[in-house]
């Protein structure tokens, strides 16, 4: 068994005196050249509202830019000159951050993403990125339009636990 | 990221200082690395103490530069993990892998 492949069970939903419009932010990179530390001050500024102490924003921060990491490296479709660039779409609250990536990549299987940490990978220098992703928010989900592409759907929420003592929730039990 | 090196007993300690991420720091720690085995450096320490942020780039670096060390016959050692770094380590299992002291005091010693 694959425990990244796990199915994931949605996020509860937010309160209902949560605010209905959150802020909504667009963030795109170049593809062919990434500004990385520009896009990551804009990450960082876009997820100030996020209610979490500063070790959990910093693991969101993380997380969505491995996400954003990987659509870099993997997300262009075969044949295709010039891609598209990557978007992140963010709705950030002081109670949750809900963050699409969207690519125009081949897509892929996550259910055939390998654990990283069996023996035989442990001594191999990539292949953690889903992982990491997956520790540090509370849901990660992938769906391939029909069109093509790649969306990646992630959510975080600062629960008490996480905003007191920057705690994250426990990953899977090792396959 | 930045580093600097010193050495103590023989040892070579590498201070890592700031975020290994994706395009940033990963040539530093792999380039600091090679310079020190290729300095004939056998014993060599990375101080993790002023790191602030790792991601999967940064990780694989770490577990390249572990491999390469240990290639050459040398021996590599961490210490000064912070919560965070310790945290990490352990959800991805490569705490199995490293060799990790909480000061430099230890693992100096376990040079000895």
């Amino acid at each position: 068994m694959d425990f990244l492949c796990a199915a994931h069970t949605p996020a509860p939903a937010v309160p209902s005196t949560a605010p209905r419009a959150w802020p909504r932010v667009r963030l795109t990179i170049d593809r062919d050249r990434p500004d990385l530390d520009a896009f990551e001050h804009a990450l960082s500024t876009a997820l100030a509202p996020f209610a979490a102490g500063p070790d959990v924003r910093d693991q969101v921060l993380l997380a969505l830019l491995e996400a954003v990491a990987n659509a870099l490296r993997h997300g262009r479709r075969p044949g295709r000159g010039r891609g598209q660039p990557v978007r992140l779409d963010l709705r950030v609250s002081a109670g949750q951050v809900t963050a699409t990536v969207t690519d125009d990549g081949p897509g892929f299987d996550p259910a055939a993403c390998p654990d990283p940490r069996t023996p035989e990978r442990l001594h191999l220098p990539t292949g953690r990125g889903l992982l990491l992703m997956r520790h540090y928010m509370d849901s990660v989900d992938y769906t391939f339009p029909p069109t093509g592409g790649t969306v990646l759907t992630s959510i975080a929420q600062s629960s008490p636990a996480r905003q007191e003592g920057g705690e994250t929730p426990s990953t899977e039990e090792d396959p | 990221m930045k580093i600097s090196s010193r050495e103590s007993n023989g040892v070579s300690i590498l201070d890592l200082k700031g975020k290994s991420t994706i395009g940033v720091g990963d040539v530093a720690l792999r380039e600091a690395v090679t310079q020190a085995l290729e300095g004939g450096k056998t014993k060599i320490i990375l101080n993790m103490n002023d790191v602030t942020l790792v991601d999967s780039s940064g990780m694989g670096e770490l577990v390249s530069a572990y491999a390469t060390t240990r290639r050459r016959g040398a021996r590599l050692v961490l210490e000064n993990l912070t919560p965070k770094g310790r945290e990490l380590l352990h959800f991805t299992q490569l705490d199995s892998l490293f060799e990790v002291h909480d000061t430099e005091d230890e693992a100096l010693a376990a040079f000895a």
